[in-house]
């Protein structure tokens, strides 16, 4: 890129905050920064501008270039920090066209970032940015003094479960003696309750309550526990050492500051990709980019939504969303009274003048997640447009070879699955239920099964990691699939797989008669 | 200026992504068992790189699989276009479809991974505990005769040797320094000189009385002509052309009667495959010749010599003589590091023959090596007829190492037997072969 150009992106990211400005977007001073493709990778691989330094990290970064080296294919377009203020790169290389349109897409994601409700929360967290660089010394630090065998098995284990996190990622958390306190408190009023009853006085329901107050006066966790690494910090009877606190504490908080990403990624994209449309369209009209950069654009744009057979391109249904918003809010074919009203001859021409498409979606964007999205706009008549299915394989008698189906396309069986998709993103349930196993400060921790099995090769590997970061025996309760002579599912066998730092032992339990789904 | 040019920066993910190699590389250690054993290796070379297998390094966690399937997840998702149920959307291979790909190992994702002969070597090698191993340091180069050379004249040789250009030219000197010293003695003209030393075919003595009698020139001009005396002879001095090369032949012996399986040959095939890019590694050149047996021996090309099957008797001896044989004519020791290997069932109808034939091979023909791959799949566990003879015949020790019964010479005896009984054998017996003491002269 040269220096005229350079000076141009300058000039025209002043209009685009401009444009975004008019547009009522929330905006804010951003630093773009032109970089090599390299350096964009290695900043994707890496989550952050500069990170910690790990395997994991040098296995992305190392799979990414080489796809982008030899095939050409990966470009980088864009990332952007959630920072104070936002950082943005830039690809040196990329056409002058392609980083206008990446400009506009990142004024995007910076209204998003500081509107939507989640995402606020993300950011009011701390600057993470500027934190892994700082984490980045400390733990070379780690590496130098405790050798690369222990800092690596220390983030290895820390990577293992640090998705699991709290279903809701706002509430906070309280101190498990406080919560402790306040559950006996509960059961002591309870008590009283009765106590002062005048008749029906039960004797051994207030000796129940009585025996649950004692035994919750032992009892770690009280309550079942889904932040694994945050009663990990608390609770090890490892013990851990300092330097292995702050690596697990700075693995969880990045985490759960992806996890809010994560949670909004359908609507953040979405949401960029409209803002982008949008300001591209305005800096054509006002003559700001040539005809023929329009037309440029408009192929990066039609390549960046073009849906994928085999994955949901956030960018396509994201912004198909938007759309549908505006035109449904726009003429008030909405709401319960137009559901009701339906009459398939006017469903085309109603159009109550309503005109409140635009405010609908700036709404959207700053109290939804992805989830709570799809439940309440991802109606039949949207997954039908958005062209939505699920697929899975199938292996082809005749060939040998897999088939790729369409599985599903009843749009009321996609949204459920979409729905629980976007609910554990791949995560399951895992609650830990005890952290003083056999009164030993063994832990056990329990799957919720809901009908997917666990992967049991990595769970081999995962309790082994928990296990070093517990140092006493973990056991893990979930469940397996019993199978017919012809591998059809006839009911479910509970399990214990147990690890104790040599080896693995399985305890099958009872079986379940039905199938749970 | 809020867009500006980012600052330098140092490549932070080659250092990580160099671990992550490494990482790999460990894994293929682990599994090095399995990928010294897998004959579909061989065939999937690809130039010094052999294609291998190697799950992809990830961090475990807990993530839906079937545990049947040992986590083998079967694909889907979400997807976007045209199609109703049932549409086919795309296809990849299906499991026994993808070349190498281990049925036994727990499905997860692989990659494919490059690895070189080389390293792979090495790795076995680190394994014993021995150093890497570079060509130079390894065996002492030996002379061979490659060519003649001419290098110099010398006075002496056989005749037909004699230089002749040369020998005239001294012979031309000669005839002047005769003339010379004629008609310095008798004061006589050049061409009365000249015809008294061509009457007497150039003897000086003879010449002087010619003229002292009074002969008449003949001739009206001097013609020079070469009067050799021995010490005019000149002969080419030829040299043996000797270069300092490590060659080393590799004789592969096998027993193709009915008894030897194609199992068993795919387990001689793979120990000889590794045996052969072990010492390529540390000679410049290596030949492999193959020999077959059964009641007779032969030589074949590679691909027959695993793919012959005859039945008829089984004599080792007649591969050992065969060998021998070659190396006399075509592989002398002094120029050869000669290596043997011989597969067989552990069958032989003469013991003795076969004996005479190995103490031959080591004693008189002093083979680097003479190696004997027992391949016994049937799970007996007693000693075939042919292993005790070798145990009771030559100076070898029998030992278990890593479940692997060894003949091994005694001290330097060059002989080392190994028993094969499964798949998992190939490794340690490989590594038996690698041991320096083994291919060290």
């Amino acid at each position: 890129m040269n220096r005229l150009q350079i000076e141009r992106l300058n000039e025209i990211e002043q209009d685009i905050k401009r444009i975004a400005d008019e547009m009522g977007l929330t905006t804010t001073e951003v630093e773009f920064e032109i970089v090599s493709s390299r350096k964009m990778i290695e900043s994707m691989a890496y989550r952050f501008t500069t990170n910690f330094s790990h395997w994991s990290f040098g296995r992305d970064y190392d799979k990414q270039k080489t796809i982008y080296e030899h095939l050409g294919a990966g470009i980088p377009y864009e990332t952007v920090w959630n920072s104070i203020p936002p950082r943005a790169y830039l690809v040196e290389t990329n056409p002058v066209i392609l980083n206008i349109l990446v400009m506009a897409h990142v004024y995007g994601h910076v209204d998003f970032n500081l509107e939507n409700k989640y995402m606020r929360s993300a950011s009011d967290y701390m600057d993470l940015a500027r934190e892994a660089r700082n984490a980045e010394k400390r733990f070379k630090a780690y590496e130098r003094k405790y050798g690369l065998e222990e800092y690596e098995q220390t983030i290895d284990s820390a990577f293992s479960v640090c998705w699991h996190l709290p279903p809701d990622l706002l509430e906070e958390q309280e101190d498990e003696d406080l919560l402790r306190n306040r559950l006996i408190e509960i059961k002591q009023e309870r008590i009283k309750g009765i106590q002062k009853r005048e008749f029906h006085q039960d004797k051994s329901e207030i000796e129940t309550l009585k025996n649950e107050i004692e035994e919750l006066r032992q009892k770690t966790p009280p309550l079942p526990v889904y932040d694994i690494l945050r009663y990990i910090l608390n609770n090890s009877p490892k013990p851990l050492a300092e330097w292995q606190k702050d690596i697990i504490t700075t693995i969880r908080e990045q985490t759960k500051f992806f996890e809010f990403q994560k949670r909004c990624k359908l609507l953040n994209e979405g949401w960029a990709t409209y803002v982008h449309l949008y300001i591209m369209r305005r800096l054509y009209e006002e003559g700001l980019i040539s005809a023929r950069e329009h037309m440029e654009f408009s192929r990066y744009h039609a390549k960046v939504t073009q849906p994928s057979r085999k994955t949901l391109n956030w960018y396509n249904v994201g912004l198909k969303l938007y759309e549908d918003l505006v035109y449904r809010w726009d003429r008030g074919l909405h709401g319960k009274e137009f559901r009701e009203s339906k009459d398939p001859s006017k469903w085309t021409a109603f159009d109550n003048k309503n005109g409140k498409g635009l405010e609908k979606i700036f709404e959207v964007r700053k109290n939804y997640t992805d989830r709570m999205a799809i439940e309440e706009f991802f109606d039949d008549d949207f997954i039908r447009d958005a062209e939505v299915y699920l697929w899975n394989e199938q292996m082809d008698p005749r060939t040998g070879e897999i088939k790729q189906i369409i599985a599903e396309d009843n749009p009321t069986k996609i949204k459920r699955m979409l729905k629980s998709f976007f609910s554990l993103y791949g995560t399951p349930v895992i609650t830990i239920e005890d952290g003083n196993y056999h009164d030993n400060r063994e832990l056990f921790l329990k799957h919720e099964f809901i009908g997917q099995e666990l992967n049991p090769v990595l769970e081999s590997g995962a309790l082994e990691n928990l296990h070093y970061l517990w140092g006493k025996p973990i056991h893990l309760e979930t469940a397996e699939i019993i199978r017919d002579g012809s591998g059809q599912p006839k009911g479910v066998r509970k399990l214990v797989h147990s690890y104790d730092g040599k080896s693995h032992n399985i305890k099958k339990k009872e079986d379940l008669a039905s199938l749970e789904r | 200026m809020p867009v500006r040019r980012g600052s330098e920066y140092k490549e932070k993910g080659k250092r990580d992504a160099k671990r992550h190699r490494e990482k790999q590389k460990s894994a293929v250690k682990k599994e090095i068992r399995r990928v010294v054993s897998d004959s579909s290796i061989i065939t999937r070379k690809k130039g010094k790189k052999v294609k291998i297998p190697i799950r992809e390094i990830v961090i475990p966690d807990f993530k839906a699989g079937s545990r049947q399937d040992n986590g083998k997840d079967t694909r889907g998702g979400i997807g976007q276009g045209k199609g109703k149920q049932g549409d086919e959307i795309g296809r990849r291979p299906g499991s026994g479809q993808e070349p190498g790909k281990p049925g036994n190992v727990p499905g997860e994702d692989y990659i494919e991974s490059e690895v070189d002969i080389e390293e792979i070597i090495e790795m076995m090698l680190e394994d014993l505990g021995l150093p890497n191993l570079q060509k130079k340091e390894a065996l002492a180069k030996m002379e061979a005769i490659t060519g003649y050379k001419i290098s110099g004249i010398r006075k002496s040789g056989p005749s037909v040797l004699l230089e002749k250009k040369r020998t005239s030219k001294q012979g031309i000197g000669r005839f002047y320094a005769y003339l010379e010293s004629l008609k310095d003695e008798t004061g006589a003209d050049d061409l009365t000189c000249y015809t008294a030393l061509r009457e007497s075919d150039g003897s000086l003595g003879e010449a002087i009385a010619l003229i002292e009698e009074g002969i008449k020139p003949k001739y009206d001009q001097v013609e020079p002509f070469p009067i050799l005396s021995n010490e005019d002879l000149r002969y080419m001095n030829v040299k043996e052309e000797k270069s300092y090369h490590s060659n080393a032949v590799i004789f592969a012996m096998m027993d193709v009667s009915a008894s030897m399986t194609t199992d068993k040959k795919y387990l001689a095939r793979s120990m000889l495959f590794w045996i052969n890019e072990f010492l390529k590694k540390i000679y410049e050149h290596v030949e492999v010749r193959f020999i077959v047996h059964h009641a007779r021996a032969w030589l074949v090309d590679e691909d027959s010599f695993f793919k012959t099957g005859e039945s008829g008797g089984t004599r080792c001896a007649e591969a050992y003589r065969l060998a021998r044989s070659l190396i006399e004519s075509n592989y002398p020791t002094s120029s050869w590091n000669v290596y043997l290997f011989h597969f067989s069932d552990g069958e032989d109808w003469e013991v003795d023959a076969t004996m005479r034939e190995a103490k031959k091979l080591i004693n008189e023909v002093k083979v680097n090596m003479l190696g004997y791959g027992e391949i016994r799949l049937d799970g007996r566990p007693f000693s075939s007829g042919l292993k005790i003879a070798f145990e009771k015949e030559l100076n070898v020790k029998s030992t278990e190492v890593n479940g692997l019964n060894v003949l091994a010479g005694v001290k330097s005896h060059p002989f080392l037997g190994v028993v094969i009984k499964e798949k998992d054998h190939i490794l340690p017996a490989v590594q038996e072969f690698l041991k320096k003491e083994r291919w060290k002269s």
